[in-house]
């Protein structure tokens, strides 16, 4: 045990050589990647990038209900599917964050790139509507609302929840 | 076979998995090749990968960006060291750390009843959580990290009784 711990001992520089060197590239790698993300988090939430943060528009329940009634506005539930299953916005679909590489082939081919999209989730801390308005940012669309605080907000509104077994077509 | 003869042959086998030079190029190049290939997905997304760490709930929001990017250049360069044959004692101990700490973290978001994705692998949270088969991955891994740590450290102190 003591020469273990006296082998910790002899080989801390080089643990903090390579942990250093692990930061310089990390930091560098970063610098020119694609995303570029915030090193700290002062505000927003970890792994989205300022550039996606400035482009997501972001709408109270009484701004959203304007979209919801537009037909144009296709409405994206990021739940998980039991959770859309059991009750969900009027005329909603489903692109849950777990599980949004298999479903996004088909959302796609049906969805166009300027199509006007709200995403929302569970409620006040939820941020997996940032995180698939990230990815379909990526993808190449081009106007997405996000309902702040989700279905919780929309639910304390009391404004009407759809109940249904079958997914509503895109 | 006599309980002696039996007895011997254990303590050989034992003593080859202790000892061994050749199993210790092949672990550490093994171990290297898990952690570079680990590496990758971490290095090609690393915003995914803030999201994953994000969900652990361990570490505060605002350096979370910055241990993901961190990480996943640890893995890459622990792996590169491992492979190369270089600080290889320093490597093996650090991917043992590494290999506890992930342990660590997916058991403390299993026992909190949280099914995340371990993203030891890949970045993509998928359809669901497999916290138990990340468990028994990571165990193992940890297990081949341990000996490898063995197997460096006791290469080390022979070389350098060799060498006196």
């Amino acid at each position: 045990m003591r020469a273990f711990l006296i082998t910790i001992l002899r080989q801390l520089p080089r643990i903090a050589g390579i942990a250093v060197v692990s930061l310089i590239l990390g930091v560098a790698a970063n610098a020119t990647h694609p995303m570029q993300l915030p090193l700290l988090v002062r505000k927003g939430q970890p792994g989205l990038p300022n550039w996606v943060s400035e482009r997501l528009k972001h709408v109270d329940t009484q701004g959203a209900i304007g979209l919801v009634n537009n037909s144009q506005v296709l409405v994206i539930d990021t739940r998980d599917e039991a959770d859309f299953r059991r009750e969900h916005i009027p005329g909603a679909i489903s692109l849950p964050y777990h599980g949004f590489s298999a479903h996004f082939p088909r959302f796609s081919a049906s969805v166009s790139r300027d199509r006007p999209l709200l995403i929302y989730c569970y409620g006040t801390s939820c941020g997996l509507a940032s995180r698939v308005g990230k990815r379909l940012l990526g993808y190449g669309y081009t106007d997405i609302t996000i309902l702040h605080n989700g279905i919780a907000a929309w639910r304390a509104a009391n404004q009407p929840l759809e109940t249904q077994e079958e997914f509503n077509e895109y | 076979m006599s309980i002696k003869a039996a007895r011997m042959s254990f303590r050989s086998i034992l003593h080859y998995l202790g000892n061994s030079r050749s199993l210790l190029t092949m672990l550490r190049i093994g171990v290297g090749l898990v952690f570079i290939y680990a590496s990758i997905d971490k290095v090609v997304h690393p915003d995914q990968f803030a999201e994953i760490m994000e969900d652990y709930g361990i570490l505060p929001n605002a350096v979370v960006n910055l241990a993901a990017l961190w990480l996943a250049w640890i893995e890459v360069v622990l792996g590169v060291c491992l492979i190369a044959g270089v600080w290889v004692k320093a490597a093996a101990l650090m991917v043992t750390g590494l290999a506890v700490t992930f342990i660590v973290g997916l058991s403390i978001a299993f026992t909190h009843g949280v099914g995340l994705h371990c993203g030891c692998f890949s970045t993509d949270p998928g359809g669901d959580a497999r916290t138990w088969i990340s468990l028994w991955q990571e165990g193992l891994l940890l297990l081949a990290c341990v000996w490898l740590t063995v197997l460096a450290v006791r290469d080390g102190t022979r070389r350098t009784t060799d060498a006196v």
